[in-house]
């Protein structure tokens, strides 16, 4: 479940709220009697909510289990259990008694609905402002059964969506390597999942050591680094999900890795190593040219582009230990943003563009952190042994990542929101790492 | 490593069981040579062969922590590399480049690369052929101590001159 | 592993030839990786349409719809439970309605179109809504309601706001034809069936919306409340005589929305609405037994007349000299506890306020509320400001609901004769510090 808590950054005042509280108060204060109150920060408690079954919902189709699940594990909602229910929705189309739900503490209620239309799922549902008496939302779908599952995903979003003002991020599957086997022989391969850890898929046999595996902008492909176990170069590999086909990424004389998509998918860009360095690459799907970026006797890696395509954030060690560097996207002069203690690496740009998620080793410790693009306004939101590899939600206020404790355990995946509140595991049915978070699966067709 | 088989195909099920075991078979002798590296069955290396070079010469160096610099000690394992490697050219051998776990995994195929390249200097400076090395970087992928403790660590951090043929740790 | 090899060892070769099986083997059945049907189930899902709003037997029932932007829509919605006199004034004030005004002119029915919510407009008297919603109910269940009603009561609300006096009058009106109503609508659900009841309510109810007269009922509940009105009317004629004109007082709101005489009349109509709703709620019960609308807004109305005299509306009343008992005390709240006052009911606010954002918007949504001297709300908190950010609506939303589950407030009774300095408040929202 969640565990909620204030991390330290949480306790630092910031400075232009300050000032725009005093101008509010000041303002207030000189006009007449009015009594002018600044309220900053509420609490964290997630907000109360009901979502009750929907009515015909059968077990074959729990949507509201899926619905509630979602919410819950979105850290900003609290479901009210099922025992607390004041009243059973039998009929959908028939105002909720609000004043019952209240007194239940919910301060929203979603109700629901599906039925069979001709053969296919029809799934409608209702958000309501119990306080407000009113409905806030309410939409239906219609789907093939077999895809249930999405129906209740977009529910959750367009719910998330009215309550938090942000895009939600629940029709979304991510891309990660499952492992298996002891530690010295992991096995390792590309597996596809939902969001919430349903629909488990491998897509990978048993011929190669997969690792680092990103989306295509569409989801339609997946670029990663592979290890023939036959023997062989590890090399960037592109796999078209649809087609089931694989083809190697360029042809280099050495290991080429860390790939990443462009923004526009029509660029793949990654690290090339040579004699001991590594430097950035990027090559164009249609043309297969190469454009080098980076001349560097150094280490860079984990390159990610901006979304507008506009730049790229990576590592790279050329100052001594590994840090985060900004270069315009067809190269050019690098300027460090990390400038905190320890070192910085796995860079990760959000599709909002507002903040770069990274990994920070400090004394032995790994922290999942972002920072504004410029290099301020660093936090970390969790830390630990061994926290890697961030990985952001659709809607650029999550972050999904691994942790794995060492010795004989293994790696398992975590999602932390963008103030570090809210952290959950995200089921998998194996160890599991390097996780890659697709795009809205509604955006990309 | 050799595959194991992992099929839903009908058919293939039984091929793919048969594999598994003969599979097993291996990581488990091969777990049992890592535990053993270090005292070796001396008597039965013949001069010249793969298991004298790993029990009387040493095939692999080890790093400090984030460095890819070589150690006193690794320098003196090279010296006796380059002299056995020299004296038995017959051999082309890979350089495998490996890296402890606390590092973020792309990082640590670079620097396994690293290490694995300057191992690789190394010997070509003590006259080892240049077209009779490859070299290839496992960052922490392969791990040979498993544990959460500086006594797994170092032996992660290292470098391995693999005359054997197969990938190895 | 290791490459000690050792041939003597029977094994060995075994291992070699399965290996080398394995591989080749593997080399045939994986070079071409089968296709994964995950692309399949890309998007097999389509939104057909939005479902369409509840009006039944709620008058709050009215949704704000998916497209309109801002949480002003809310507020109106919400303040339809308040009295009307007093909302309009605030909401006159703040945001003079131009176009709702003109939905007010239209057929009730007409009106219905969800786009009118934008404004934070007070919401219209209860028996406008209850007009509009009893056809759509009778017809088709789900079909999206407009809220067409906050424009109406803006508009009403704005007559209002002129006149005092006649606010006082219609408030007296007013309690009573509560309880006509309450007494009225109670027999109405032991005598009629409750679904019949309802249709007939709502039939009544646009009648009496649209012509303002008591429409004689074509069922029972229509006649009753047509007899309420009629009581209304003996009590006081001049009410009854507005009431009658309540249509024309819409189109005199575009025109004018500062009448007297508008405001008396629509305080009957209000009356004469509620009373309608009442019974409404009270049919609507026999789904939902619980649902008691009508509690929430007895509170406020009752709140609400205690602070003055006159019982009219907050902060327009204060700022007419003619409301005498205001203005009367020179008491004047120190700084000292003026900010104690403002940590007190900021915390009490803060306990409830659930925060559902990840970011916050750069310009804070500022919620202005009006207490009744024992701390209840006297309205429905206000929205004063907009934002186009999405996480604007978000957090003044968020806020608003604070606002009304953590009510009353307690405020110490030393902090009473000062009522008047603390009775409107403006809350600022802001939860940057802690993002």
């Amino acid at each position: 479940m969640n565990h909620f808590k204030m991390p330290a950054f949480l306790q630092q005042y910031s400075v232009s709220s300050a000032l725009g509280a005093m101008l509010f108060v000041a303002l207030s204060t000189a006009a007449h009697a009015e009594l002018n109150i600044n309220l900053s920060g509420g609490n964290f408690q997630p907000m109360p909510i009901a979502i009750t079954d929907c009515v015909n919902e059968g077990q074959a189709t729990p949507v509201a289990s899926v619905i509630t699940n979602n919410l819950s594990r979105s850290g900003l909602f609290q479901p009210l259990p099922k025992e607390q229910f004041p009243e059973r929705i039998s009929n959908f189309d028939v105002p909720p008694q609000f004043d019952a739900w209240k007194a239940r503490g919910a301060q929203a209620l979603v109700t629901c609905r599906v039925s069979n239309d001709g053969g296919r799922l029809k799934a409608e549902f209702r958000l309501f402002d119990v306080f407000a008496n009113q409905q806030l939302v309410g939409q239906q779908y219609s789907t093939d059964p077999a895809s249930w599952r999405r129906v209740a995903h977009l529910i959750s979003d367009a719910v998330y969506s009215r309550i938090t003002g942000e895009k939600g991020f629940f029709d979304s599957r991510v891309v990660f390597i499952d492992e298996s086997g002891p530690a010295k022989h992991r096995r390792k391969r590309l597996a596809i999942m939902d969001q919430d850890g349903a629909n488990f898929k491998a897509l990978s046999g048993s011929d190669m050591l997969v690792v680092t595996p990103r989306f295509s902008p569409n989801s339609q492909e997946i670029t990663y680094m592979g290890f023939p176990l036959s023997g062989g170069d590890p090399k960037v590999y592109l796999l078209d999900v649809s087609r089931g086909s694989r083809e190697v990424v360029g042809n280099f004389p050495n290991m080429s890795f860390s790939p990443r998509f462009s923004p526009d998918g029509r660029r793949i860009i990654m690290s090339l190593e040579q004699n001991g360095n590594a430097n950035l690459y990027a090559m164009d799907l249609q043309s297969r040219s190469m454009t080098r970026l980076t001349t560097t006797a150094a280490i860079d890696t984990s390159p990610s582009y901006s979304p507008d395509g506009s730049q790229i954030v990576f590592e790279s060690d050329r100052g001594g230990t590994q840090q985060l560097y900004l270069m315009p996207a067809g190269g050019g002069s690098a300027q460090r943003i990390s400038f905190g203690e320890g070192r910085y690496s796995t860079p990760v740009w959000s599709p909002k563009g507002d903040y770069i998620a990274f990994t920070r080793q400090k004394g032995g410790s790994f922290g999942i952190g972002i920072m504004k693009p410029d290099g301020s306004g660093e936090r970390i939101l969790t830390e630990g042994f061994h926290n890697e590899g961030p990985t952001w939600a659709p809607n650029g206020r999550y972050l999904m990542f691994f942790r794995d404790p060492g010795g004989q355990g293994g790696p398992k995946l975590f999602m932390v929101d963008i103030t570090g509140r809210v952290q959950v595991q995200v089921p998998t049915p194996n160890y599991a790492s390097d996780p890659a978070w697709g795009p809205l699966l509604s955006e990309t067709r | 490593m050799m595959p194991t088989v992992l099929s839903p195909r009908v058919g293939k099920l039984a091929l793919a069981a048969f594999l598994a075991l003969s599979v097993g078979a291996c990581a488990s002798k091969n777990g049992a040579d890592d535990g053993s590296l270090a005292g070796g069955a001396g008597s039965a290396s013949t001069p010249g062969s793969v298991q004298d070079f790993v029990v009387n010469v040493g095939d692999r160096v080890f790093f400090e922590t984030d460095q890819t610099g070589l150690t006193a000690q690794g320098q003196a394992t090279l010296d006796k590399q380059a002299q056995w490697l020299n004296r038995y050219p017959r051999y082309s051998f890979v350089i495998e480049g490996n890296a402890d776990e606390r590092g973020t995994r792309e990082y640590n195929f670079a620097l396994g690369a690293r290490r694995a390249e300057t191992v690789r200097n190394y010997l070509a400076a003590r006259g080892v052929a240049g077209n009779r090395m490859r070299t290839i970087s496992y960052g922490k992928e392969r791990p040979v101590a498993v544990c959460n403790d500086i006594s797994c660590w170092s032996q992660n951090r290292r470098a391995v001159t693999n005359i054997g043929g197969t990938p190895g740790s | 592993m290791l490459k000690r090899i050792d041939w003597k060892e029977p094994g060995f070769p075994l291992s070699i030839a399965l290996h080398l099986v394995a591989v080749l083997w593997g080399l045939f059945a994986f070079s071409s990786p089968p296709p994964f049907d995950a692309a399949n189930e890309a998007i097999p899902v389509e939104v057909v349409s939005d479902v369409s709003e509840m009006t039944r037997g709620s008058k709050k029932a009215e949704k704000v719809l998916p497209n309109t932007p801002e949480q002003v829509d809310k507020v109106a919605d919400l303040r339809k439970e308040n009295d009307p006199g007093q909302e309009k004034t605030d909401t006159a004030s703040i945001k003079p309605p131009t176009k709702q005004e003109e939905t007010v002119k239209d057929d009730p029915a007409a009106a219905e179109p969800p786009q009118a919510a934008q404004p934070p407009i007070p919401t219209p008297p209860a028996r406008q809504e209850a007009a509009k919603e009893p056809p759509k109910e009778a017809s088709q269940p789900p079909i999206p309601t407009p809220p067409s009603k906050p424009v109406k009561a803006a508009s009403a609300v704005a007559a209002a706001q002129d006149e005092p006096d006649d606010k006082r009058e219609a408030e007296i009106i007013r309690e009573q034809q509560k309880k006509d109503q309450a007494k009225k609508a109670e027999e109405a659900r032991k005598l009629a069936d409750q679904k019949k009841a309802e249709e007939a309510q709502k039939l009544a109810d646009q009648k009496a919306a649209e012509q303002k007269k008591a429409d004689e009922a074509r069922k029972e509940e229509a006649r009753k409340l047509a007899e309420q009105k009629k009581q209304l009317a003996d009590k006081i004629a001049a009410a009854e005589a507005k009431a009658e004109h309540e249509a024309k007082l819409k189109a005199e709101k575009l025109a004018e929305q500062r009448k007297k005489e508008a405001e008396a009349k629509a305080k009957a109509v209000a009356a004469a609405k509620k009373a309608a709703e009442d019974k409404k709620r009270q049919e609507a019960a026999e789904k939902a037994p619980a649902f008691d609308p009508n509690a929430i807004r007895n509170k406020l109305m009752a709140s609400h007349e205690r602070p003055t005299s006159s019982g009219s509306t907050g902060a327009q009343v204060s700022r007419t000299p003619s409301l005498g008992t205001r203005t009367a005390t020179g008491a004047k709240l120190s700084p000292s506890d003026r900010e104690a006052l403002v940590g007190m009911i900021g915390d009490q606010i803060r306990r409830c306020w659930n925060l559902t954002v990840t970011s916050a918007p750069s310009v804070k949504p500022v919620v202005h509320i009006e207490l009744a001297a024992n701390g209840e709300l006297v309205a429905a908190p206000r929205l004063t400001n907009s934002s186009g950010e999405p996480n604007f609506r978000a957090v003044a939303e968020s806020g608003m609901r604070a606002i009304r589950q953590c009510s009353p407030y307690r405020i110490p009774a030393k902090y009473a004769q000062y009522f008047d300095d603390w009775k409107n408040i403006n809350v600022r929202l802001d939860p940057s510090d802690l993002l």
